[in-house]
């Protein structure tokens, strides 16, 4: 009888294989030690509090944060088996473009606000090589209407959008060029009761659609529920607890899991 | 030997709960068994002695103390011990080898019935024609009307709900089903149409292992009763 138990080994490579991701700016600021694999059409929710250490990894992941040490190795189907760390800058940095995408909290950090939307998302489509300007304006407006913005405001600028508009036009600049991972940080964060359970639907959705893998920052429990499928449960730049959204919600084993999952108000 | 579809081994189950002065709450220990392809083992207890704990453990849905839940996949001759893999085996494992009705519904806001039963279908790949097919027989046969079908269920009834959480768990073959009071919120219509799905997916070969109060719908789909009091199958 042939057993599987721990250690198991993969049966399939996970996409995103973390080692050791330290990044300190002080006793236990920041992030250290942090171990984690991401599979392909996985969502993987990282949550915590204020000062957990959870964007500080989340910006190393981006590379807008240069990690002290660790291992980043991902699968790129062109490529193979890259160690992220290792990369020259401009290699990071077109990767950051094409396989992977980022959401930031703000939409102001993502998007150009002085040109029009769709420039912004045609300027995605064009890093990737796209150059025959009817077909990009003809994507760009499918993909405003995937996000349920309306396609006649191609030309209008982000600036008059509201925050909800601006979210969702950041995430089809994201998805325009089907990302295989895709970084969120608080994607709702900031945004009205209502504006944000429309977006949550609209991430689900996508998400599962186009099986992209997900690392999501929040702290809030209601959105981890609502998206991950696993969580890692942050807090003083250390990973104290990992598992199966549900099995965290349900039966959360430490301390600090046990008054965050208390916290949540249930409908 | 037949070859058993689950084994559970000297399971033990405690809640330590942190905040409320750290107390402990035993639930159970030492609960051994195997369940096989084809049969329904009923769990019985009292309210409180772990039956609803023990069908979670096997979900994964909550961490057991020390023992083994080891599942038997027919397909492929492998076994998993559900309380040793990776999280990742589990999502998988769930996906396509067991099904689970739990016992409080929970519901994603504003998902139509319809989709919500259509899911684990998507997720193994069928069309959406196909699997909208396969829905609509189940619900049709469940008894939700369809003008239902298009609304999520956070406005339905709790019997209505169970038996939008009965259709999507019935909607694929699974080798293990979990059932937790699958008839509670049920009329005698509907639970005998649910006790109809039991015998069916028993036939197909199916594992089931449920909970029922109700000593008549026990009586129907039973083989075997393990009672968590005494540890023994009766």
């Amino acid at each position: 009888m042939m057993m599987q138990g721990a250690p198991e080994k993969a049966f399939e490579q996970p996409m995103l294989e973390v080692k050791g991701l330290t990044r300190l700016y002080g006793p236990n600021k920041g992030c250290q030690r942090i171990d984690f694999e991401l599979y392909r059409g996985e969502i993987l929710g990282i949550v915590g509090e204020s000062g957990s250490g959870k964007s500080t990894l989340l910006r190393c992941l981006a590379n807008l944060e240069k990690a002290d040490h660790g291992q980043l190795l991902y699968q790129s189907p062109d490529q193979g088996q890259v160690e992220l760390e290792k990369l020259a800058e401009a290699q990071r940095r077109s990767l950051m473009r094409s396989e992977w995408g980022i959401v930031h909290q703000n939409p102001r950090d993502g998007l150009h606000l002085d040109i029009s939307a769709g420039a912004n998302v045609c300027e995605r489509l064009m890093g990737q090589g796209a150059r025959h300007y009817g077909q990009i304006r003809a994507r760009t407006k499918e993909w405003m209407q995937r996000v349920e913005l309306d396609p006649a405001r191609i030309d209008d600028k982000p600036a008059a959008f509201s925050g909800g508009m601006q979210q969702r036009l950041q995430i089809a600049c994201n998805l325009v060029t089907s990302p295989r991972l895709l970084l969120m940080d608080e994607p709702t964060g900031g945004l009205d009761v209502s504006v944000q359970a429309r977006l949550l639907d609209l991430l689900r959705q996508l998400v599962h659609e186009l099986g992209v893998s997900v690392v999501l920052v929040t702290h809030d429990m209601g959105v981890a529920r609502l998206l991950a499928d696993r969580l890692l449960v942050m807090r003083h730049s250390e990973i104290i607890e990992t598992g199966l959204t549900d099995q965290i919600l349900d039966d959360p084993q430490m301390p600090y899991t046990q008054l965050l999952v208390s916290s949540i108000i249930r409908a | 030997m037949a070859q058993s579809c689950l084994q559970v081994e000297q399971l033990e189950k405690s809640f330590m709960l942190h905040h409320q002065s750290g107390v402990t709450l035993n639930v159970f220990k030492d609960i051994s068994f195997n369940a096989y392809p084809g049969e329904c083992v009923v769990l019985q207890g009292e309210s409180g002695q772990g039956k609803s704990t023990l069908l979670r453990c096997m979900y994964a849905n909550y961490i057991s103390d020390s023992g083994a839940i080891i599942f038997h996949d027919d397909d492929t001759g492998e076994n998993f011990d559900i309380t040793r893999v990776s999280p990742h085996r589990i999502l998988k494992l769930r996906r396509e080898k067991i099904a689970y009705v739990s016992q409080f519904l929970n519901v994603i806001p504003r998902v139509p019935a319809m989709q919500v039963v259509c899911q684990p279908m998507l997720d193994v790949g069928y069309s959406q024609s196909k699997a909208q097919q396969r829905a609509e027989e189940l619900l049709t046969r469940l008894n939700i009307p369809s003008r239902l079908w298009t609304l999520s269920p956070t406005t339905f009834s709790g019997g209505e709900r169970q038996r939008i959480n009965i259709a999507r768990e019935f909607s694929l073959y699974r080798p293990l089903i979990l059932l937790d009071e699958p008839t509670a919120s049920l009329d005698e219509k509907n639970s005998a149409i649910v006790v109809e799905l039991i015998r069916e997916a028993k036939e197909q070969g199916s594992c089931v292992i449920a909970i029922f109060h109700d000593p008549a719908n026990r009586e129907a789909v039973a083989d075997r009763v393990f009672d968590l009091s005494k540890g023994v199958m009766l």
